[in-house]
């Protein structure tokens, strides 16, 4: 009985590990793609196109984009500040707002659980949008254009920590708590939060994603060069690239596409936007999985 | 149920104290004073107050000495006509987005901005002002130097643009390798008809196999219809873009009767040609579907050749151009027809914002672009001395040290904004400082379409007209590119456009061009 | 007695404010005044004399989502691919899921979970530049290495729509599946270990633990994600569907979505209110059916609804 458990447990390991590897070379596969094509030269590309294993290799790419260090290591700084300030901003707001959409003794909170929701369905559309923070808050082309609008709090991520709260604490250690004499806010702070880390790690985790991720409010609202986030930065370089090709009929702007990066600058700028994270960000992401296991330890 | 309503009475109560607010809220700096304290002060005498005005334009990459050319700029325009500008760049690539934005929510802080298609419905969105007093006013430069180009684009009698002055006169130009073309003994001035080209890209499949032949341009092979010069003598795409929204044009043949040209005998007879030069492997088999432009491969300097409208073309037969600072081999450039000034929108211009306080100040600065060399110059190149320099026959070229693509003044102002004949001609363009003067001047001698100035405004009709847009899209480019047979395709296509209800574009874009034709009567 | 408890309610529900605070300021800021703008799909809109003083035209502006005969094409496109998908999304996500919770090595899981998320770190430009590398007829690595070692003909992808919907779906999972394989781990994590522990005592092996554990654990949260993914299925990710396929008219067959063909139709128009009213007739339709949904779900499992 024992040995039969033990075997069935390996063998179910054994498909555990394979098929993770698998999964991993699958993911991985086109960033080894994209990372070629950036040290390939030109010509092989068009020769013998996209290999894992370029015909001849070149870093003329990283050459042509070394000549704007400074803007990328700006817009790294930008894109590492706002996700730090967004993220942490957010997590506050998520976790504050679900606290008490958790707590039965609460009779609103299905009207307020309600509009919070409603927020995920209906919006008012960019214009308006656009009309409220730029006249009223003035951000336009402020380093907050890019930390507030839209991003700030997800309703997703609300309504997931409420469940987390609902369904993952039990309601006794609370009422305990509160039995006591604890305030609502040590409560909080004493019992809610540390026993939330695994979901604050993982929302923590999407406010960071879609921090890094947008260029969005890069489009709407940021003129100003020196505040191109990274992606903001990526996005108008590619888009640049149509629009200057489109118009290059017009006289003089031929000198330009003359200097236009080819496709393995694109996928150089590509790589640009991605290895450093793809380093740094097992670190990262080491103190979010911390967050999750000591949770499971104490729950 | 009373909690919901409580809330929402609440909610209604702040939306109403913000709209009030709203009054203040959207109130400009007036006029920037930390930026104007910076300055020294006038070096003109004039008593009058320096106004200040923003122009919004685009450009494709930063230009780190800004602040030395708008200094320059200002000093000119103070002088002249006590007026201070300052440039907002904005990415070309957010452009249209950021400025929408801007005018939709009333942003008084921009003055001049700088659209470049769709020109009716800026107009009908109200996105622009009405320009005629102003220009009478103060823009007498700009009506000289313009004359009949600056009404492009008027609707009910009123003028919105001032357009970018340069040579209109566009060709359907073949553009290709010179040394290549040289050196397999190609002879261009056997072309009479674009399907001559076969012969040619036969030759280079030939003897340079790792060459593409012809590569696609926005999308297209032949970058216009009017390819066609018997059939189609006074060829007019009535606004239309191709690959985008052409539907309904004047072929030339049949006086002012707006044609479905996707049902012509001759749109047949093209992509019957297209197909062939397909199959024979002159076209690369991604061209219908890249992101990829020919232009961009052929300075990379895989692609032997493709079209593409251009000014600087010649009826007698193909000319030279020279190498650019990058790409050491010469061009030619072949017309493929004979240049007409259409009713195409393709004309950047400047507008001046409906929300704008200082529309005279604009006018007034708009005016110098079209009066005074040394602004256009600057504009257009920088500082002289500091990023080009005169040389002894008039013409100019980069100061040392600076290069094309790396001047530290990266605009797109030189193929965009004001007169291109007040500005000098670089050295490697040519030998005769008075190189774009003649350009310009080649308007003056052009046949203008029997329907310049008419501009189609698709609001009425503007379901089908969505419709017909998204049909284009589907088949034009496979079917143009070649990629699909056009026995099989073509006639979905057609009957796919009329689903989607071309025929009433048709008739509402005959009506307006009707009222247009009777007006200039 | 009961004077104090109203007392200490009403001090608690004052508690309970405050700690909302700052998140329904901003909810109200960011979503709910700008939503009186909803009024702009109803009006042709005039910048000189402002949203507010254009003219009101009526339902004018929705009249081009259901008029032509494209509206079924798009509508079934958005509806399907978003229920493949998300079956994909969930089924994926709590196997991996189960599968990392279940590895030994903890610093090996760690290094898979960080690797399944860098998808979501590169923008769909990128991405689409990815695919392009794969799929191109000329220099792509399909037609060039793998299909000639397969023996296969070389196909043209951006021209053929028959793969698109397995290629879009592939790509789809690729970039998404990473976050929904987070969500479930972080609830598999929360699981109280001493019960997979008296399972196994009781002579339970892996498979009833999953089925009898770990899978009921999972219930809420499946049921909320897929209530919280009802509103959305009018939507569609514009990026994943217009520029993977290169918005190649070829295949709009099997790519249009209400979201790309909005953005096609009025990329030159600049047409607010025409994307206004699409926009609107999207959330109405997601509206409706999370509602209908979420009562479902209040009879079956009144815990798990989401309001």
């Amino acid at each position: 009985m024992e040995n039969r458990l033990k075997h069935g447990e390996r063998s179910f390991h054994t498909i555990v590990n394979i098929s993770m590897m698998l999964l991993a070379l699958i993911v991985l596969a086109p960033f080894l793609l994209l990372f070629m094509s950036s040290v390939s030269s030109e010509q092989s590309l068009i020769a013998h196109g996209y290999r894992f294993w370029p015909g001849e290799f070149s870093l003329d790419a990283y050459l042509y984009i070394s000549r704007n260090t400074q803007t990328i290591i700006r817009s790294y700084g930008l894109t590492v500040l706002t996700t730090v300030i967004g993220t942490g901003l957010g997590l506050t707001l998520t976790a504050t707002l679900a606290y008490p959409l958790s707590r039965r003794d609460f009779s609103h909170r299905n009207v307020i659980l309600f509009l919070v929701f409603f927020t995920m369905l209906f919006n008012g559309g960019l214009v308006p949008s656009y009309i409220m923070w730029t006249q009223f808050f003035g951000i336009r082309n402020t380093l907050a254009a890019l930390i507030f609008p839209n991003l700030l709090l997800s309703a997703f991520n609300v309504i997931l920590v409420k469940n987390y709260y609902q369904h993952s604490i039990p309601e006794e250690i609370c009422e305990a708590a509160e039995i006591d004499g604890t305030g609502a806010w040590k409560t909080f702070s004493l019992i809610i939060l540390p026993l939330s880390k695994p979901i604050f790690a993982t929302i923590g985790m999407f406010y960071m994603l879609a921090y890094w991720n947008s260029w969005v409010n890069g489009l709407y609202y940021i003129s100003d060069s020196k505040l191109f986030s990274l992606q903001v930065l990526l996005n108008n370089i590619l888009q640049n690239i149509q629009f200057l090709v489109s118009n290059s009929n017009k006289a003089g702007a031929s000198a330009n596409v003359a200097s236009i990066p080819g496709v393995s600058i694109r996928m150089a700028i590509a790589v640009l936007g991605v290895l450093p994270v793809m380093v740094l960000f097992p670190f990262f992401q080491r103190y979010f999985v911390k967050g999750i296991t000591m949770g499971a330890v104490k729950g | 149920m009373q909690k919901i309503k409580k809330l929402l009475a609440a909610v209604l109560s702040l939306m109403v104290i913000l709209c009030i607010f709203s009054g203040c809220g959207g109130q400009p700096e007036a006029g920037e004073p930390d930026n104007a304290g910076d300055r020294p002060p006038a070096a003109s005498d004039t008593p009058q107050e320096i106004e200040h005005i923003n122009f919004a334009a685009f450009s494709y990459g930063e230009s780190p000495d800004y602040p030395l050319v708008i200094e320059r700029l200002n000093e000119i325009s103070r002088e002249q006509i006590g007026v201070e500008a300052s440039i907002e760049f904005i990415n070309a690539a957010t452009y249209v987005e950021q400025i929408g934005m801007r005018l939709a929510a009333g942003d008084k802080d921009m003055d001049i901005w700088s659209p470049g298609w769709d020109f009716p419905g800026i107009i009908s969105r109200g996105q622009a002002m009405a320009l005629d007093s102003l220009l009478d006013e103060y823009g007498p430069d700009i009506k000289s130097a313009l004359g009949d180009l600056l009404y492009f684009a008027p609707m009910d009698g009123k003028n919105y643009f001032v357009p970018f002055n340069s040579s209109k006169r566009f060709y359907s130009t073949f553009i290709c390798r010179k040394d290549i073309a040289d050196a397999h003994g190609i002879d261009l001035t056997q072309v009479k008809s674009f399907k001559d080209l076969a012969a040619i890209f036969e030759i280079i499949k030939e003897k340079e196999p790792q060459m593409i032949p012809i590569a696609q341009m926005n999308g297209v092979i032949i970058s216009d219809y009017n390819v066609y010069r018997e059939a189609m003598p006074a060829y007019d795409p009535l606004g239309g873009i191709p690959g985008l929204d052409i539907m309904g044009v004047l072929t030339g043949a049949e006086g002012t009767k707006v044609v479905n040209i996707y049902e012509t005998e001759e749109y047949a007879d093209l992509l019957k040609t297209m197909r062939e030069w397909y199959l024979a492997g002159y076209i690369p088999k991604d061209a219908a579907t890249t992101m990829e432009s020919g232009s961009l491969m052929y300075y990379e300097g895989h692609v032997f050749s493709y079209t593409m409208p251009e000014t600087s073309a010649s009826s007698d037969g193909p000319i030279v151009h020279a190498g650019l600072s990058r790409v050491t081999y010469d061009t030619y450039v072949l017309a493929l027809n004979a240049p007409v000034i259409n009713s195409s929108d393709g004309y950047y211009s400047l507008a001046i914002s409906p929300h704008s306080q200082k529309p005279e100040a604009a006018m007034k600065w708009m005016n110098l672009l079209y009066k005074d060399a040394d602004m256009v110059n600057t504009l257009y190149w920088g500082v002289e001395g500091t990023h080009w320099v005169k040389n002894e026959n008039g013409t100019i070229r980069y100061a040392d040290g600076i290069e094309a693509g790396n001047t530290g003044w990266e605009t797109p102002f030189c193929w965009s904004v004001g007169d291109t004949a007040l500005s000098y001609a670089f050295d490697s363009e040519s030998d005769d400082p008075d190189y774009k003067r003649k350009l310009v001047a080649q308007n003056d001698s052009a046949p203008y379409s029997e329907v310049f100035g008419f501009a189609f405004l698709p609001d009425n009709v503007i379901t089908e007209y969505t419709a017909v847009t998204n049909v284009i899209a589907q088949y034009v480019y496979a079917l143009e590119c070649g990629t699909v047979d056009p026995d099989k395709e073509l006639p979905n296509f057609i009957q796919a456009l009329r689903n989607a209800g071309i025929d009433a574009v048709i008739a509402e874009k005959q009506r307006q061009l009707d009222e247009f034709m009777a007006s200039k009567e | 007695m009961k004077k104090t408890t109203a007392k200490s309610k009403r001090g608690k529900y004052l508690y309970y404010y405050l700690f909302m605070l700052p998140g329904l300021l901003y909810l109200l800021i960011n979503n709910y005044i700008p939503m009186i703008g909803i009024f702009i799909a109803f009006k042709k809109l005039n910048y000189t004399t402002g949203i507010f003083a254009s003219d009101w035209v009526g339902f004018d502006n929705f009249q081009y989502l259901f008029r032509t005969r494209d509206a079924f094409i798009i509508t079934r496109n958005t509806v399907l691919y978003n229920l493949v998908f998300i079956f994909l999304y969930t089924i994926l996500g709590i196997i991996i899921a189960i599968f990392l919770s279940e590895m030994r090595r903890k610093r090996l899981a760690r290094l898979y979970q960080s690797v399944l998320l860098l998808p979501n770190l590169v923008s769909m430009v990128i991405v689409s530049y990815l695919a392009f590398a794969f799929l191109s007829s000329e220099n792509g690595l399909l037609n060039n290495a793998i299909l000639p070692m397969l023996g296969m003909a070389e196909i043209s992808w951006y021209g053929t729509p028959g793969p698109w919907p397995v290629i879009l779906t592939i790509v789809s999972c690729w970039c998404y599946t990473g976050v929904e394989v987070i969500i479930y781990m972080s609830v598999i994590v929360g699981i109280d270990r001493s019960l997979y522990e008296s399972a196994e005592i009781d002579g339970a092996g892996k498979w009833r633990q999953i089925t009898s554990i770990t899978l009921p654990m999972l219930k809420p949260t499946i049921i909320i994600l897929q209530l919280m993914f009802i509103g959305r299925i009018f939507h569609s990710d514009f990026g994943l569907f217009y520029l993977i396929p290169m918005n190649s008219g070829m295949l709009y067959n099997v790519t249009s979505t209400l979201d790309t063909y909005v953005y096609t139709s009025l990329v030159r128009l600049q047409n607010i209110p025409m994307a206004s009213a699409a926009g609107l007739y999207q959330s109405f339709v997601g509206f409706v059916l999370v509602i209908c949904a979420n009562l479902a779900v209040r009879k079956l499992e009144p815990d798990s609804a989401l309001f």
